[in-house]
Order: C-alpha cells, then structure tokens, then sequence
C-alpha cells in the first residue's frame, strides 16, 4: 500500500470512529463489541506507529518486531474477551458502576 | 546557426561544471547519511540540541497538539497492556470485578479513576475533530486555532464530567 492510500484508510478509520464510539454508549451488542474493539485497536496500533516512526524505530529499529507481535497479542486477547467474557461494553459499564 | 547555439552552450556547460562537480560528489550520499553526519558533528562540538525546545514559549498550539499525542499514546499502551494481562490472566473479567468491588474503595478515589479514564478519551475525540478539519485543510487561521484549542479542551473536561457524574 502506497503512503497516501494508507492516509487515506486512516482518515477514513477516524472518520468511521465519529459515530461507533457515543453508538457503544447506548447499544450493548456482540456487534458494537467488535466494531469498537477494531477500530479503537486499528487506530491505536497505526497511531503508536507512527509515533515510534517519528522518535524511536530510527534509534532502535528491533522495536517494530516488538511492537508488532505486542500488538498482535493484544488484538487476539480483545477478540477472546468479546467471545469468551463479558465483552468490552459490559465490562466498561461495570468498571462505571462501582 | 544551429553549430553556433550548440557550440555555445557546450562552452558554458563546460565553463560551469568545476563549479558543479564538487557538489554532484557531495550529494551522492543519501539524506540519511548527511543527517548522521550532522549529528555526529553536534555530539563532538558539544553543540546544544537545534531546535533548542525552551527557547519557545509555551503556547497553546504545541499544548493540545502535544497532548493529543500523549493521552493517544497512553490510551494505546492501558489497552493493548490491559488485553494482554487479561489474557494472560487465568480468571475471568468477573471475578476480578467482584474482588475489586469487595475492597471497598473510597469514593473519591473511584471519582480520581474515572476522571482518569474519561478525560483522555473525551480530550483525543473532541481535538481529533480538529485534527481531521485540519486534514481537510481547514482551520489553520490562528484566530480560529486558539478558539477551536480553547473549545477543545473546555469542553473535554466537561465531557468527561458528565461521564463520571452522570452515567
């Protein structure tokens, strides 16, 4: 993928993001779970990249392999939680009614 | 005529490239090389960091600009580290839940959290507006910028005022 197209996918994702994120407020649903849990990880992910991009890949470029299977974990425990637990809006209304 | 152009222009080429030459050889590297060079040149003169970040007065552009970044980074980082302890947790999220709601915890210290959660998320939704009109190439007039920055950020807490108090 070219860099512009990969802006341009970006932009798109954040734009996606507007409404997904106040819909999970209101509608607690298998389907919102995995759209939130994509979105908010995809953002973050390419986010992270290009912050590492910008002060630390060029200093200690063994950090992408890193980040990348971190990041490669941490989505498939997102999916597993979302199966196997409560899911993600669940959980987040819980952690709000203590 | 054509001999006479033609002749001419070769000698001015000719007459032109000792001054170029020199430089061609110098732009052979790649950029990246030139920058390392630079670099090493400043840690062996001992020369301060360019640009020389206190030099500048705070101000509210490289405020929420370097905030948006930092709350983005630390949301990334509390999930992608959350995910994977859960993961690699044996119990479930349950569990944990009641073990957290049985310690009884102040609720002052609960409102801190909240307002800790809440405030990132409320602050990076709201300036990522911002951010995507400037991706559309509007909102770089700095009247607009200070008025949009200031909005952001007033309404960010109140925002998440709302979330900890109300929901």
């Amino acid at each position: 993928m070219s860099a512009s197209t990969h802006w341009k996918v970006e932009r798109v994702l954040m734009l996606s993001m507007v409404p997904v994120l106040p819909a999970a407020l209101f509608i607690q649903s298998p389907v919102i779970d995995h759209l939130m849990t994509s979105v908010v990880f995809l953002h973050g992910f390419w986010g992270m990249e290009g912050v590492l991009t910008d002060y630390l890949y060029k200093f200690a470029p063994w950090l992408k392999q890193l980040w990348y299977t971190i990041s490669i974990i941490a989505f498939a425990g997102l999916v597993n939680f979302n199966y196997n637990d409560v899911g993600i809006c669940k959980a987040v209304s819980m952690l709000w009614s203590l | 005529m054509a001999l006479l152009v033609r002749s001419l222009g070769r000698g001015c080429l000719m007459r032109h490239q000792p001054l170029f030459h020199p430089r061609q050889n110098a732009m052979a590297s790649s950029a990246y090389d030139e920058m390392k060079g630079y670099w090493d040149k400043n840690r062996k003169l001992q020369r301060p960091m360019s640009p020389f970040l206190f030099a500048y007065k705070p101000h509210l552009a490289m405020l929420t600009s370097l905030s948006h970044r930092v709350t983005g980074v630390a949301m990334s980082v509390a999930i992608t580290g959350t995910s994977c302890i859960l993961l690699a947790l044996p119990g479930d999220f349950t569990t944990y839940f009641d073990m957290v709601k049985d310690m009884s915890i102040p609720a002052a210290v609960i409102i801190g959290f909240k307002y800790l959660l809440a405030w990132p998320m409320t602050y990076h939704y709201i300036n990522g507006f911002r951010h995507l009109a400037w991706d559309a190439g509007k909102g770089y007039d700095i009247k607009t910028l200070y008025k949009t920055g200031y909005f952001a950020i007033a309404t960010s807490f109140l925002a998440a005022s709302v979330f900890v108090f109300m929901f």
